[in-house]
């Protein structure tokens, strides 16, 4: 193993890192909010990834241009979700984190068995785009380039994040809410409006990782399913509900992938997330970044 | 201004206020006071729409808010300060502050109540960068009525201001209160110190076991021989 490879896969997964922080951020961001966690985010990614797929294969709209559409398609279907569903859920008199988990989980199967109906289960792809296939190199390492611009979108999703929240009324009542949903109601904010707009903005990042990624990974049913356990873990690694911990968490899952890919087979390339979560569990219980 | 007509709030089956009838006309300072668990904050609950009255009903300007989102009511110009004051621990005062004009985002003069803020309550001004929750408790009542003053209410409602504060700042805030008055609002205060609210108030309710027991002006219950046997200990 010469330095190079290990340069070179450390890079690699940085950048896989950068998804997975952009794909567990509106995990986050949702559960911060609400202390609801969204068991069908992997089949909102699904979502996301079959949009990109179709808009390509009907309309020839590359991955690229698409992925601002679908996630602007995907902040209206998360804000639906929450008004027509999660809503309701949060009603329950009784065993309310209960109600909420089956309520997500049911969605998710619900999610799932639709596509598998209408999409069938077959694994697309979208063979051609302005990015795939390139790569560039920076002084002997190669990066492919729809992974780096992916992780330039991510970076800069992020960043916009960041300035919405700390710089903006809406942001500023998503923090207040945080805070104490029931008060936001004596600065005359409705709450149902901040959640909606939580729900929106979640899905919406989640739907810009699948947009992205939809240009190098096959897409299929239950394609959401591998990627939704990492978020998972990113969400918990970080710290339950810190969108900056959210995203410094996918950072290091991609990282500790890459590296025991250079040392255990390929197949055993999830081990070391795994690994390094029970790590944090065990020591820190609240996860790198979490404040509770 | 505000007038709530034979009002019953229930807890859990639990009759908490019944039948009470209570008026606050404008530029009124209007308290109520009572023991504990007498009804006095499910009463002012219920006029801000935190609870809905079983039966009865609260007009406030000659239209029925019983029934109105609570985040609708503030919308019409009444301000609530809960017993626990329910700020934004995490954030910082100023942004508690920038909450309470959250409905007039976009007008340049949103934050004009502010200066009245910093007057009634310099020392805000000089913590605008801390967290709410690194305040002591009578700052924290003051930032709680800064960002209800910031929602530029016609009636402001006050719950136990006075809570968990030390005897100087309590003296402050009930001088703030009159300014408030004086300024043209509307003032409803919920407050167990009965000695001290009445000295500041117009007129007065006594609740018991959740019925209005005794109204009227306030400096003529702050003179009548039961009141302060009974509730005054004199």
């Amino acid at each position: 193993m010469t330095a190079a490879t290990i340069i070179q896969s450390l890079a690699s997964g940085l950048l896989m890192g950068l998804l997975y922080g952009l794909i567990a951020v509106g995990l986050a961001l949702i559960f911060g909010l609400m202390d609801v966690t969204n068991f069908a985010h992997g089949e909102f990614l699904m979502l996301a990834m079959y949009g990109a797929f179709f808009l390509f294969a009907f309309f020839a709209v590359d991955p690229l241009l698409a992925a601002p559409l679908v996630a602007a398609g995907m902040f209206v279907f998360g804000a639906v979700i929450y008004l027509l569903i999660v809503r309701f859920a949060m009603r329950a008199k009784a065993n309310i984190g209960m109600v909420q988990i089956f309520t997500t989980f049911g969605l998710a199967i619900l999610m799932r068995g639709l596509a598998q109906f209408f999409f069938t289960p077959d694994y697309r792809s979208i063979p051609t785009s302005w990015l795939g296939g390139k790569t560039v190199s920076f002084g002997g390492i190669f990066l492919p380039v729809p992974q780096l611009v992916g992780a330039l979108i991510s970076v800069a999703a992020f960043g916009a994040l960041f300035f919405f929240i700390k710089k903006t009324d809406f942001g500023r009542a998503l923090e207040a809410t945080r805070e104490d949903a029931g008060a936001v109601a004596l600065v005359g904010i409705d709450k149902n409006k901040v959640f909606a707009l939580g729900w929106g903005l979640g899905s919406a990042l989640v739907g810009l990782a699948g947009a992205v990624m939809a240009s190098f990974f096959y897409i299929y049913p239950d394609v959401g399913a591998s990627f939704a356990l990492i978020a998972y873990v990113t969400v918990a690694l970080g710290g339950f509900g810190s969108v900056f911990g959210a995203f410094a968490g996918g950072i290091i899952v991609g990282l500790v992938e890459a590296s025991t890919a250079l040392i255990l087979p390929p197949s055993l390339k999830s081990v070391g997330i795994y690994a390094v979560y029970l790590l944090v569990v065990f020591i820190r219980p609240r996860g790198l970044f979490g404040s509770i | 201004m505000l007038s709530v007509h034979e009002v019953t709030t229930a807890y859990q089956g639990l009759v908490a206020i019944s039948s009470v009838t209570i008026e606050v006309a404008k530029g009124e300072i209007v308290a109520v006071c009572g023991a504990n668990g007498a009804g006095k904050s499910t009463l002012i609950k219920t006029i801000a729409g935190a609870e809905r009255p079983r039966s009865g009903t609260v007009t406030f300007d000659g239209e029925q808010i019983n029934g109105v989102p609570q985040h609708l009511i503030t919308a019409r110009g009444i301000a609530y300060v809960p017993e626990n004051r329910r700020l934004f621990p995490r954030l910082s005062v100023g942004d508690n502050l920038r909450l309470g004009s959250y409905m007039y985002r976009g007008k340049p003069d949103r934050d004009e109540p502010l200066k009245l803020v910093f007057e009634l309550f310099p020392r805000l001004s000089e913590r605008l960068e801390q967290r709410a929750e690194t305040l002591s408790g009578g700052e924290q009542q003051m930032l709680a009525i800064g960002r209800a003053l910031m929602t530029r209410p016609r009636l402001l409602m006050l719950d136990e201001p006075s809570q968990g504060i030390m005897p100087k700042l309590v003296d402050e805030i009930f001088q703030a209160v009159v300014k408030i008055r004086d300024m043209g609002m509307t003032v409803l205060i919920v407050e167990q110190r009965m000695s001290e609210v009445l000295e500041i108030a117009d007129r007065a309710y006594i609740l018991q076991t959740g019925r209005v027991q005794m109204q009227g002006n306030a400096a003529e219950i702050l003179g009548n021989p039961d009141v302060r046997k009974a509730y005054l200990g004199l």
